[in-house]
């Protein structure tokens, strides 16, 4: 099998690491949610598990000037980084900017 | 679209035009005399035939002809300057003619009449007009008896087929895509109609304070063909809410929601579940196999398949629920 080379480098048959979505592409997925009037909560998923949470959740609380957490309810989810308010935007906006992940594989939901 | 398509088609002839005064010399201009003439002998002969349906165009060509005088008398300053132009315009408007011809005896052969002569006279009216400017031209340098023979091409130009009959000429690409666009417009016009496929805006209005009502929601269902359960659970997870459909078919959505967000999400699911990837069409069909959605398209036959409507970690939600657990909680202890 090795020898051939498009077969050497995934095992079609291994346990689907992914978490959630493609188990190909790993997309990033931003959400809002929205709470009373003009306040919403902002959602980061499936981050990279190599980076630093702690230090990009304060990066965001400091530049956004909001606060946030890191989340952990589902094992499979993994961190989820929640923060008060709409910053959809600039957070992929600076996930991009600071390669953490490729700009294909940002998924902005909402409206 | 034929007045769309026209005006480019100008454009490119009278770029023609520019390029080729240089370049047209005596003996181009008599060629093309020459072929015209042949032309217009052949045209004479088809044109007995189809007399009876030109007759309309002749009333109107004697009401355009007054008009088409007076720019004659105009153009004749011009005339030293612009002849070899001239030469290249009475080709080109003899092509209108002819191709025009050649849609309208379709229109004969296939029956279709009835829309087909509605629509054709207001064409034939522009051409008429076109062709008498450069015909009046081209006829002062032939003479008098030459006028007679542009005037009977006139009528006979829309009876014959295409333009390139009777002369040993390539064919010419705005020719060529002139005529593809004729045709089709003329036969069914339904093809090159580029216009986008308009959506409905969903109508959103507020219910009280905290609920959105989406009103025509299974319009639009029906507009993108796609079950309203699908819509529903993707409109739900991308707004990150939650609500019901109601007993008029209407849609509502907890939380506040304009028109303009709605549509947002509606654009969003049609490039996702809707749109071809292939061919953009939207004549789509979203069906299930093996607990797969797959998408395939009924225009160009391609089929992918589709991600699965997946709901994030509902955050707010459960936040929510904790908090009215908690004010059930707080009125029950009171």
């Amino acid at each position: 099998m090795s020898s051939i080379q498009n077969l050497s480098s995934a095992d079609p048959f291994a346990e689907d690491s992914g978490l959630g979505g493609d188990s190909s592409v790993q997309y990033i997925h931003i959400r809002i949610f929205q709470r009373s009037g003009r306040k919403a909560l902002t959602t980061i998923e499936n981050l990279p598990k190599n980076i630093d949470f702690k230090k990009i959740l304060k990066y965001f609380k400091k530049t956004y000037c909001c606060n946030g957490s890191i989340l952990n309810e589902n094992e499979l989810i993994g961190n989820v980084i929640q923060l008060q308010g709409d910053h959809r935007k600039e957070a992929a906006q600076f996930l991009i900017d600071e390669k953490i992940v490729p700009k294909n594989n940002v998924k902005i939901h909402g409206f | 679209m034929s007045t769309e398509e026209l005006p480019t088609f100008d454009l490119s002839q009278k770029k023609k035009k520019k390029s080729t005064k240089d370049t047209v010399t005596a003996e181009e201009k008599k060629k093309i005399k020459s072929q015209v003439l042949a032309s217009v002998d052949q045209q004479e002969e088809e044109g007995d035939d189809g007399e009876i349906v030109v007759k309309e165009e002749r009333k109107k060509k004697k009401s355009s002809s007054s008009s088409s005088s007076s720019s004659s008398s105009s153009s004749k300053s011009k005339e030293a300057a612009a002849e070899p132009a001239a030469a290249e315009d009475e080709e080109a408007v003899i092509d209108f003619g002819k191709k025009k011809k050649s849609s309208r005896s379709k229109d004969k052969s296939t029956t279709e009449e009835a829309t087909g002569e509605t629509e054709e006279p207001s064409n034939v009216l522009d051409f008429g007009k076109k062709k008498k400017k450069s015909s009046s031209k081209s006829s002062k340098d032939e003479g008098d008896a030459a006028a007679d023979a542009a005037a009977e091409e006139e009528d006979s130009g829309e009876i014959s087929g295409t333009p390139w009959v009777g002369s040993d000429r390539d064919y010419k690409y705005s020719e060529l895509t002139y005529r593809i666009y004729h045709l089709l417009q003329t036969n069914n016009p339904e093809l090159i109609s580029d216009q986008k496929r308009q959506m409905k805006t969903p109508v959103v209005f507020r219910d009280g304070s905290r609920k959105t009502v989406w009103a025509n929601f299974a319009d639009i269902c029906q507009t993108l063909n796609r079950k309203p359960e699908h819509l529903l659970s993707y409109v739900f997870t991308e707004l990150g809410s939650n609500g019901s459909v109601d007993g008029n078919q209407r849609l509502v959505i907890k939380g506040r929601f304009s028109s303009q967000q709605i549509e947002v999400v509606i654009r969003h699911y049609i490039s996702e579940y809707v749109a071809c990837r292939n061919c953009k069409s939207a004549n789509t069909v979203l069906e299930r196999t093996n607990r797969l959605y797959f998408l395939s398209c009924n225009v160009c036959n391609s089929k992918r398949s589709v991600v699965v409507i997946k709901k994030g970690l509902e955050v707010g939600k459960n936040k929510q629920k904790e908090d009215f657990h908690k004010q059930d909680l707080r009125k029950l202890l009171n």
